[in-house]
């Protein structure tokens, strides 16, 4: 049954409007620091809301393309997702997948890129 | 074990006066603040006055209470395991000191079976702490353009310190040793979320994966050994506009290859955004290494530092996922730790760029 609006979405950034406009300028030193982190984490939060899944079903198919295999059909998303992630860092670990490693960095790099959407849209090296 | 009760200022005041007046002699405790910074370091700043007339500008550094503390259970009671204890730590500020280092008199150290706990009184030395206004401001523009050569010359100076002149408290961690420990926290907190929270879900960083092997097969067997002050970065740097006068925190302090600290003064987290800068946000490597090399230091090899760049950069990533479970396990409460713990990935993204070539 679909919630009510407001959307989780909406619910963030009313309230993260009023953490920068409304509280943030009342506060000093290190609550005012604690506030303009807390107002990131809901941004954080947001963004995750909005592209997590996409992102989690593109890791998948990176995985499952690059370990030429597919998730047991029991598993729930997000254990299918951790045994092929298990998989591929045990691979690199062993030294298994070292001759395959520009098709390894190429879908890590994604993968890392995609995160960091969420995490830190920012972060300069994103954009290089 | 550092399990030192919180104490209200008042409390220290009384308790930290007493022990002012042991050692100077009669005298008057003034203006005694708590200075905000480190979650994990309590710091204050006072005046002393003695009976003499002479007066002392001074700083206590003592562990806040409830934080936990490196004991038996090692990084899991929330402090990096082979960081010292104030006692050693301040035994290695006075051997750098009486080596002529950059770094703030201790004048008197108090032992762990005392009320304030394991803490120590040194001078307070002005200046600038907080790296973005050092990068930025142009007072600083001077210090700007000799930080690197004057980073060079120091940690030259500190690695030459008489390895047998150490505290005897310091571990021996080389390379390998690093990367062992690195490696255990790592799945350590792995298994922790995956064992001991209701979400679990082990972790997974591919990316990290790629950096221990990268560095697996490049770690350096026999590096010679030596002071490694271990954060030595900007915001650790006490800054003038005629360049830096002190270096703090030197509770990382370890034996191991002095080409450790100048690979971590040039991971990206340091530079502040300013990353045309690579060496701390202000200045270049080919700076740095002269400075070095010319104050005595052996010759730098810059792939030898480039590994322990990309190490510096892979242990800061670990070490924002260690932030986050200071606070998911309960030894801290802090929200902010948890946001720290997101930013692992642009460690991630570096790594990749670092290790690019085979």
């Amino acid at each position: 049954m679909p919630q009510d609006r407001a959307t989780a979405a909406e619910l963030l950034a009313g309230v993260r409007a009023f953490l920068r406009q409304e509280a943030l300028p009342q506060l000093q030193g290190a609550s005012a620091y604690r506030c303009r982190v807390a107002a990131n984490i809901l941004a954080i939060v947001g963004r995750e809301l909005d592209q997590g899944a996409a992102a989690d079903r593109a890791e998948r198919d990176g995985l499952e393309h690059l370990l030429g295999k597919r998730a047991a059909p029991e598993l729930s998303p997000e254990a299918a997702l951790d045994a092929l992630n298990a998989e591929l860092c045990a691979g690199i670990r062993s030294g298994a997948l070292d001759g395959r490693r520009a098709a390894v960095l190429a879908h890590v790099r994604e993968t890392v890129r995609a995160k960091l959407a969420i995490a830190n849209p920012a972060y300069p090296a994103l954009k290089d | 074990m550092n399990q030192v009760v919180d104490l209200p200022p008042a409390r220290v005041g009384e308790l930290l006066g007493a022990e002012v007046e042991r050692h100077f002699g009669q005298a008057r405790l003034r203006g005694l603040q708590r200075l905000s910074g480190g979650a994990s370091r309590e710091t204050w700043s006072f005046d002393v006055e003695t009976a003499a007339g002479a007066h002392h500008r001074l700083i206590l550094r003592r562990d806040p209470g409830a934080t936990g503390g490196a004991g038996p259970e090692g990084w899991r009671g929330g402090k990096t395991a082979y960081a010292l204890d104030r006692e050693t730590e301040a035994e290695l500020q006075q051997v750098v000191f009486a080596a002529g280092g950059p770094v703030a008199k201790v004048h008197f150290r108090v032992p762990a079976d005392h009320a304030l706990g394991a803490c120590y009184v040194m001078d307070r030395i002005d200046g600038e702490v907080l790296a973005p206004r050092i990068l930025r401001e142009d007072a600083y523009a001077d210090a700007r353009a000799i930080m690197a050569r004057q980073c060079g010359e120091i940690l030259a100076g500190l690695h030459a310190i008489d390895p047998a002149k150490l505290p005897a408290g310091l571990s021996r961690m080389p390379a390998r040793a690093l990367l062992a420990y690195y490696r255990d926290l790592l799945d350590g907190i792995s298994a922790f979320y995956r064992d001991e929270t209701p979400v679990g879900r082990p972790q997974y960083h591919p990316a990290f994966e790629l950096a221990f092997r990268w560095l697996e097969e490049r770690c350096p067997g026999d590096a010679p050994n030596g002071l490694v002050h271990g954060d030595f970065r900007n915001g650790n740097f006490v800054v003038g506009p005629e360049g830096i006068r002190a270096v703090l925190d030197w509770e990382l302090g370890h034996v191991g290859d002095g080409m450790e600290d100048l690979g971590w003064l040039c991971v990206r987290a340091w530079r502040f955004g300013q990353h045309r800068n690579p060496v701390g946000g202000f200045g270049t490597r080919e700076d740095l290494f002269a400075g070095y090399e010319n104050a005595g230091g052996r010759a730098v090899d810059p792939g030898a530092v480039h590994f322990w760049e990309v190490f510096g950069t892979l242990k800061w990533g670990i070490v924002c996922q260690f932030q986050a479970y200071k606070h998911l396990s309960g030894l801290i409460d802090s929200f902010e730790h948890m946001a720290i713990g997101r930013r692992a990935c642009e460690n991630e993204l570096d790594l990749l760029q670092l290790i690019e070539e085979p």
